[in-house]
């Protein structure tokens, strides 16, 4: 406990008169002449009650003014939320997109102009005998070349084109 | 009290809405489906090669239902060891009428496959009264070092 709650504890009991300090502070607030702290004058009691109406009536009408305020936007954004709902659940059924291009990949490892199996193959080839492979057939970009690029090569031969395009 | 009845308002007509798009999207459904119920089977159609006495070291053709309501489910390898794996494929010929389909092997001359062999098999689904037709196009049938062989492609 704080020493000088201890002092007001120990004056507990104490008539006001002997409270010169708290009579002076109050005089102050309330620009009254010095008061007795045993009777409070009803004129400050009614301007007490008074401040504190005027505070708490301020502070609910603005919370009313505020909740008020917002009450459009709260529904805009309701109505925003159902519409983005609807979109998803009707999207949700829709066919995927088909891709527009497929990736270009200059595997035509024989050169003759194609891309086909062939080229898969004579990389394959090429990884088993551990001949000499250009960086070039690194089509997966990786930095190595290996079955990866064997693969996406016989991938690139045997791609579809997309729905609307001839192969 | 108004506060919370406009949020009970507004989170109801969401809700509405919401269930107006799931209707909506289920009547859809049910008008596409609902016009006379086709018959749908499954069936497997077996590409076969008959290479003489060249071993095939690697092919690519292109299997095509053209006629019927045709779609393709599934694709699977061949009989011979060396291209029993799924050959190469789009997975885009899935539900489609088309694939392009590519296997090859680097084993030594006397493990691969010549004769008469079945090369892949594709799973397809069918439906409606038109009998299915299918034609098989080859776009390489080769031996060891890619060197080109005469073979004849048939569907059973």
């Amino acid at each position: 406990m704080r020493p000088d709650a201890e002092e007001n504890d120990d004056k507990a009991g104490e008539s006001p008169e002997e409270w010169p300090e708290l009579s002076a502070g109050l005089s102050t607030l309330f620009r009254h002449a010095p008061i007795e702290v045993s009777e409070v004058p009803a004129s400050v009691d009614q301007e007490m009650r008074l401040a504190i109406r005027a505070h708490y009536d301020q502070f609910f009408r603005r919370r009313r003014f505020v909740s008020w305020r917002l009450a459009p936007w709260a529904g805009a954004a309701a109505a925003v939320a159902a519409g983005l709902t609807a979109w998803i659940v009707s999207q949700r059924h829709s066919p995927a997109p088909q891709p527009q291009a497929r990736q270009q990949l200059s595997g035509d490892v024989d050169g003759n102009g194609l891309v086909d199996i062939l080229d898969a193959y004579a990389l394959a080839r090429r990884l088993q005998n551990s001949q000499p492979l250009e960086l070039t057939l690194d089509l997966t970009g990786d930095g190595a070349i290996d079955r990866m690029d064997v693969d996406a090569i016989a991938m690139e031969a045997v791609a579809l084109a997309p729905q609307g395009a001839s192969s | 009290m108004r506060r919370f009845l406009l949020i009970i308002a507004f989170a109801f007509v969401g809700a509405a809405l919401s269930g107006a798009a799931i209707l909506d999207e289920r009547w859809s459904s049910i008008e596409r489906d609902g016009a006379a119920p086709a018959t749908i089977k499954f069936d497997a159609v077996e590409i076969w090669i008959d290479s003489k006495d060249q071993p095939l070291a690697a092919y690519q053709l292109e299997f095509k239902a053209v006629a019927g309501d045709v779609k393709i489910v599934g694709i699977e390898g061949g009989e011979h060891s060396e291209f029993a794996s799924p050959p190469y494929y789009d997975p885009r010929a899935m539900q489609q009428e088309r694939v392009i389909i590519a296997s090859f092997s680097t084993a030594r001359v006397e493990a691969l496959p010549s004769g008469r062999t079945r090369l892949a098999t594709i799973h397809v689904q069918t439906s409606g009264d038109k009998e299915p037709e299918y034609e098989v196009k080859p776009a390489v049938l080769a031996t060891i070092d890619g060197k080109p062989i005469e073979a004849r492609i048939e569907l059973k």
